[in-house]
């Protein structure tokens, strides 16, 4: 038997469930203890009570939660962490991170030159930092690789943490160095919680693979979220729109949280997801998370600004003007009588579902992908240089035993950047896939 | 209201106004307000400008401003060094001293960036343009439309690099240029169209920067109701004509037209547009814009985002798919209707191989009817 066990971090609370394919077999709920190891070893251990399952037999383990959600709260820890900028030439000499009550947890270098980086790294060696970030322009790419800094900086730092921009794979020095600070500073917390899992997961037996929700409603690698802890934000949202059924086109997904609700859509099972802007603590970065619309709820639930509200939002939503189907994941019978009442009049489809936000996680896929800055990117070298990073897909594929959704599972992203000699683009590109 | 000088406050509502300048296009200012901002308080610094009548027709006036990738310009953050580099190789070349500087295009980063260069160097920046927009091409000003030439021009970038244009064509200016800008990394910063006052005077595009500033500080009051509101009212009383709201709605497609140029966006209406749609067509500016497959806006005229409902003028690059957003529209100044100034950068340069249609005339009851002017 083949178990899956999803785990759900929240602010208080850990909760969890035991699957078989698409059978819940337990579930249950703690609060943090105050160390990590000793809350996962009573939360499997209270499960595995209430299951036939053996330890032995859970094959997968999925992570749902939003790091960053955590970090604020002080479930994971907030630790001061390095950050180098790496610039041709010294004009960026405004603190990072601005307006942002982050900034006292950055401690900041800026150098034009390898010597001026090891002097860096010598000063900082008498701090006490947790992780590390080093942000090269998008000119020194080529030349700053983690072979060439990895030495230098475990020769001054030691076994710590660190992070290059070009990882991130973006131009744009000012969201790049956002995205990558807020990602090292959940860098050293995000690498305590699953050692800490690992620990508990020991104790009992369990040796499984584990994945986590991305935002984006994709499952990633443990070494992937260790390294990416930031693509979590907003996974439980992603959770709540997974959809696990055989929905191929666009589907309106609706539930209610707190005295909300929130609509967004779902394609082919999956959020619809773009990359839009987030603001934390008066910082911005970009990342891929679901697109919603909320409604506040009223008190009087008859209020017409209510129903003229979902009204504009299901008809914003349904962009192909066609009948799409609404998924309805809502407690309260008046919502729904008045859900039901609208979506009649616009000619939408209505279909209810049991709640989805803890579950979402068992209908994601594993997402494998890759991303490239590729100089010589020209016609006549093309279609081989596709045919080669495509095979390298695969052969992860094979390697990770996962099966592609489809032909539409693969995606291939490419951005030109103009005025740069030899075609110079951004490549992104990858698959989504089940376990066989 | 003309300014005579610029201080650290002014600069973000600028930046805000030169966005809205930008038609889309022009980079993402924001990139240059901090440092911006940053140097003129750390040095209590004025940057003086000069009100275009003001400018003494014997002065040397030169443009600067950034040409190339402004997000590659991120990458290498310029101080301004960069433009008194150009500045200094362009005097030699002409054997004349600048007294002042103008941006060529006063939107976007090009608005911030000759101001940079004006605090670096001390030089004043005249209140006016060449373009009144964003462009995508270097000949496409007011200089080039009516006999100006471009060069000689000087280039520079942060690394050392230099090259002087003499170039009389300013298309093949324009040609060279672009050319050069691959070995420069992707980014330069030139300085050029050197004239004296009283040519600059016939040529200009006057008022411009005090109007991006008047614009900006409208655009802080968000949200939209009000922003449009302010908009509205500071349009009216310029060169431009009256802001007119053309659409409000989500975007459902962003997409590029493979055989054109041209990129599209797509957006399906909300509030009291929900049974339209709506589409604008992109080459580096919003271009054209139709409602429901009827034109409603073309190029020179200006057609520009503000993220609904904040009223916060963004770029194309900042917009994703379901993003909500209002799009208005704000007639040119008539220095870009002639019919000179129309072959350059009129709809027929952008592959519409139809007449210009002015934003007034598509929207008559708005401009000419009980709710018009």
């Amino acid at each position: 038997m083949n178990y899956t066990l999803s785990i759900y971090l929240e602010e208080k609370n850990i909760s969890c469930l035991l699957a078989i394919e698409d059978i819940l077999s337990a579930t249950g709920q703690v609060g943090y203890d105050r160390d990590l190891s000793d809350t996962f070893d009573r939360l499997i251990n209270d499960l595995l009570k209430q299951s036939v399952a053996a330890p032995a037999e859970i094959k997968t383990l999925l992570i749902t939660c939003d790091f960053l959600d955590l970090f604020e709260v002080g479930q994971i820890s907030r630790d001061k962490i390095g950050y180098i900028r790496y610039l041709p030439k010294i004009t960026r000499d405004h603190h990072p991170l601005e307006h942002s009550s982050l900034q006292e947890l950055v401690i900041t270098g800026t150098v034009d030159s390898l010597g001026g980086l090891e002097d860096i790294l010598k000063k900082m060696s008498t701090q006490r930092l947790s992780a590390l970030a080093i942000n090269p322009s998008y000119f020194t790419w080529r030349h700053l690789t983690r072979e060439v800094l990895e030495p230098l900086v475990s020769k001054h730092l030691g076994p710590l943490p660190f992070l290059i921009g070009s990882a991130l794979n973006k131009i744009g020095y000012s969201a790049r160095e956002n995205l990558l600070l807020i990602n090292t500073l959940l860098l050293p917390g995000v690498n305590h919680f699953y050692n800490k899992l690992h620990q508990a997961m020991k104790k009992v037996g369990i040796e499984a693979k584990i994945l986590t929700l991305r935002g984006n409603g994709m499952l990633m690698t443990e070494s992937k979220a260790r390294q990416f802890p930031i693509y979590t934000v907003k996974a439980p949202m992603a959770g709540c729109f997974l959809i696990d059924s055989p929905f191929s086109g666009h589907v309106i997904k609706v539930f209610q949280q707190d005295k909300q609700l929130i609509f967004g859509l779902t394609e082919q099972g999956l959020p619809h997801a773009p990359s839009a802007p987030i603001h934390y603590r008066q910082a911005s970065f970009q990342i891929p998370y679901p697109f919603t619309r909320r409604v506040i709820l009223p008190n009087h639930r008859s209020s017409d600004s209510l129903g003229k509200a979902i009204k504009e939002i299901l008809t914003s939503l349904n962009m192909t003007n066609e009948s799409i189907p609404v998924v309805i994941d809502l407690p309260d019978s008046e919502i729904k009588s008045i859900l039901f009442r609208i979506c009649q009049r616009l000619y939408l489809p209505v279909i209810s579902c049991n709640p989805h936000t803890k579950t979402g996680a068992l209908a994601a896929p594993v997402c494998i992908e890759h991303e490239y800055c590729l100089s010589d990117y020209r016609d006549a070298n093309r279609l081989k240089i596709q045919a080669a990073l495509w095979d390298k897909i695969d052969q992860e594929l094979i390697s990770e035993q996962l099966q592609p959704l489809g032909e539409w599972s693969r995606f291939w992203d490419e951005r030109f950047i103009r005025y740069l000699p030899e075609q110079t683009t951004l490549v992104h590109l990858g698959v989504y896939g089940r376990y066989r | 209201m003309m300014r005579e000088n610029f201080v650290d406050q002014d600069i973000l509502p600028l930046t805000l106004g030169s966005i809205l300048l930008g038609s889309g296009g022009g980079g993402n200012a924001f990139t240059l307000t901090t440092p911006l901002e940053n140097d003129l308080k750390r040095n209590k610094q004025r940057i003086k400008v000069i009100p275009y009548h003001q400018l003494p027709d014997n002065y040397t006036v030169a443009s600067v401003g950034l040409l190339g990738s402004p997000e590659l310009m991120e990458e290498n953050l310029p101080d301004g060094s960069e433009g008194k580099r150009a500045i200094n190789l362009l005097e030699k070349a002409i054997n004349r001293k600048v007294d002042a500087l103008f941006a060529l295009e006063a939107a976007g980063i090009n608005i911030l960036y000759p101001l940079m260069v004006a605090a670096k160097t001390g030089i004043p920046l005249v209140d006016g343009d060449g373009m009144g927009r964003a462009f995508p091409e270097l000949h496409m000003t007011t200089f080039h439309i009516y006999g100006q030439p471009g060069t000689p021009s000087a280039l520079a970038n942060s690394e050392g690099k230099e090259d002087l244009f003499f170039h009389e064509d300013n298309f093949l200016f324009d040609l060279n240029i672009r050319k050069a800008l691959v070995k420069y990394g992707g980014v330069g910063y030139f300085a050029g169209q050197a004239m004296t006052g009283r040519e600059m005077k016939e040529f200009i595009v006057p008022g411009t920067l005090s109007f991006a500033l008047e614009m900006g500080l409208a655009l802080k009051n968000g949200p939209y109701e009000d922003t449009f509101q302010g908009l509205s009212h500071v349009t009216k009383n310029s060169i431009y004509g009256q802001a007119i709201e053309l659409f409000i709605g989500s975007v459902v497609e962003i997409g590029n037209i493979a055989t054109q140029k041209l990129k599209s966006v797509v957006l399906k209406g909300i509030k009291h547009y929900q049974a339209d749609s709506f589409q604008v067509l992109i080459q580096n500016e919003n271009v054209f814009a139709y409602r429901n497959d009827k034109m409603v806006a073309m190029v020179p005229d200006i057609i520009s985002f503000l993220e609904y409902p904040s009223g916060k003028p963004i770029n194309n690059n900042e917009i994703y798919n379901g993003m909500q957003i209002a799009v208005i529209g704000i007639p040119c100044p008539n220095m870009l209707r002639t019919t000179k100034a129309l072959t350059v950068v009129g709809p027929a340069s952008f592959g519409y191989k139809s007449s210009y249609e002015p934003l007034e005339m598509f929207h008559p009851d708005y401009y000419f009817g009980k709710n018009g002017v």
